[in-house]
């Protein structure tokens, strides 16, 4: 990669790691409230995945992570709400890595899914995320299973989606 | 978006700069920025040329060393806009986790962490106005947020009590801070 990026030396520069610019501030309209983990309880959380044992380990203003065991050996579940950051970077992120990513709308709002499928026809897809917009913020639910047997993780991800929205204020 | 399969992420972009590289014509209509019916906020045109960066501010060595594990036992779980990791310090997991609101703003974290029902105490931190925030966890999970470049935060949630969680997270703030000199 790096031969190829060196024989073009008209190209763009490559970004800094760290944004350098100030945001720009003008307008940015943020959206609604959400409780914490967005509304969902670990209960919740135990019944719709189906995995035993789950433990919340990052509960933060941010956003909750619920892990097998507490250990990230294991499926992963998480709700993020970005606040003033641009969901077109995550979806962006998802279609350049995930199988496929299409649009959704959840509640009256608009998103995105993506999916990952694994090779494994006996796995099939194992990870399913949902974005939805609000304003300038988003939200995310990210369903990864690890081992069959598991229930459709699409499924799970739109139906936590909807019940944080439901709980929005 | 979660880390699994990151790997493959890193590969399609890897190819995607192989292939344009060296190209200059782009098809298409030039289109100005914010322009047409596409809300600015879910434009997947736009260039990112930080995509995947985000979570690279402070490296994985500087994070565990900063929450008391071994550089080793460190892995990430989530990326982009929100990062996660996990760290194991010897007395037990702690999860990590840093956001960067671009276009967020201290007084809207500051509004959300009083929604959420939160201490919190202002303070600067490296000379930039931020504050703590600690829910009623009986680990003793703790946040930091900076008004810096929108807003940037971090959270050290331990899953034992005992550690530090706030002297961690703002030591990773003060280091964040720092790489922006």
């Amino acid at each position: 990669m790096i031969p190829v990026l060196g024989a073009c030396s008209d190209s763009e520069p490559t970004g800094p790691v760290v944004p350098s610019t100030e945001a720009p501030q003008q307008s940015v309209s943020h959206g609604p409230f959400f409780p914490e983990c967005g509304g969902i309880s670990d209960e919740t959380i135990a019944q719709l995945t189906e995995v035993p044992g789950l433990v919340n380990t990052a509960k933060t203003s941010v956003g909750c992570q619920w892990l097998s065991g507490g250990s990230i050996l294991g499926p992963h579940f998480s709700f993020s709400w970005f606040r003033g950051s641009p969901i077109g970077r995550e979806r962006k992120t998802m279609e350049l890595s995930r199988t496929s990513v299409e649009d959704i709308n959840i509640e009256g709002h608009d998103g995105f899914i993506g999916i990952n499928e694994d090779p494994d026809p006996k796995i099939g897809v194992n990870l399913c995320e949902v974005g939805i917009q609000f304003n300038d913020d988003f939200i995310e639910w990210s369903i990864s299973y690890a081992q069959p047997p598991f229930p459709d993780a699409c499924e799970v991800a739109k139906e936590l989606t909807r019940q944080s929205i439901v709980n929005s204020k | 978006m979660t880390r699994r399969v990151l790997t493959g992420a890193i590969a399609a972009l890897a190819s995607l700069v192989m292939l344009t590289g060296c190209s200059q014509t782009v098809a298409g209509t030039a289109a100005k920025s914010g322009s047409g019916d596409v809300p600015r906020n879910d434009n997947s045109e736009r260039k990112y040329p930080n995509l995947l960066k985000e979570c690279e501010v402070l490296t994985e060595d500087i994070l565990a060393e900063t929450v008391g594990a071994d550089p080793l036992d460190i892995q990430s779980t989530f990326v982009g806009a929100i990062c996660r990791w996990q760290a194991a310090n010897p007395a037990g997991l702690v999860d990590i986790t840093r956001f960067w609101f671009e276009t967020g703003s201290l007084d809207n974290e500051r509004s959300v962490a009083e929604q959420l029902e939160y201490q919190i105490e202002n303070r600067s931190v490296a000379g930039i106005q931020s504050f703590v925030m600690r829910p009623n966890d009986p680990n003793g999970a703790c946040g930091v947020a900076s008004d810096a470049a929108g807003v940037v935060g971090w959270w050290v949630n331990p899953q034992t009590p005992g550690m530090d969680a706030c002297g961690m997270a703002i030591k990773l703030m003060e280091l964040t801070l720092a790489t922006r000199a």
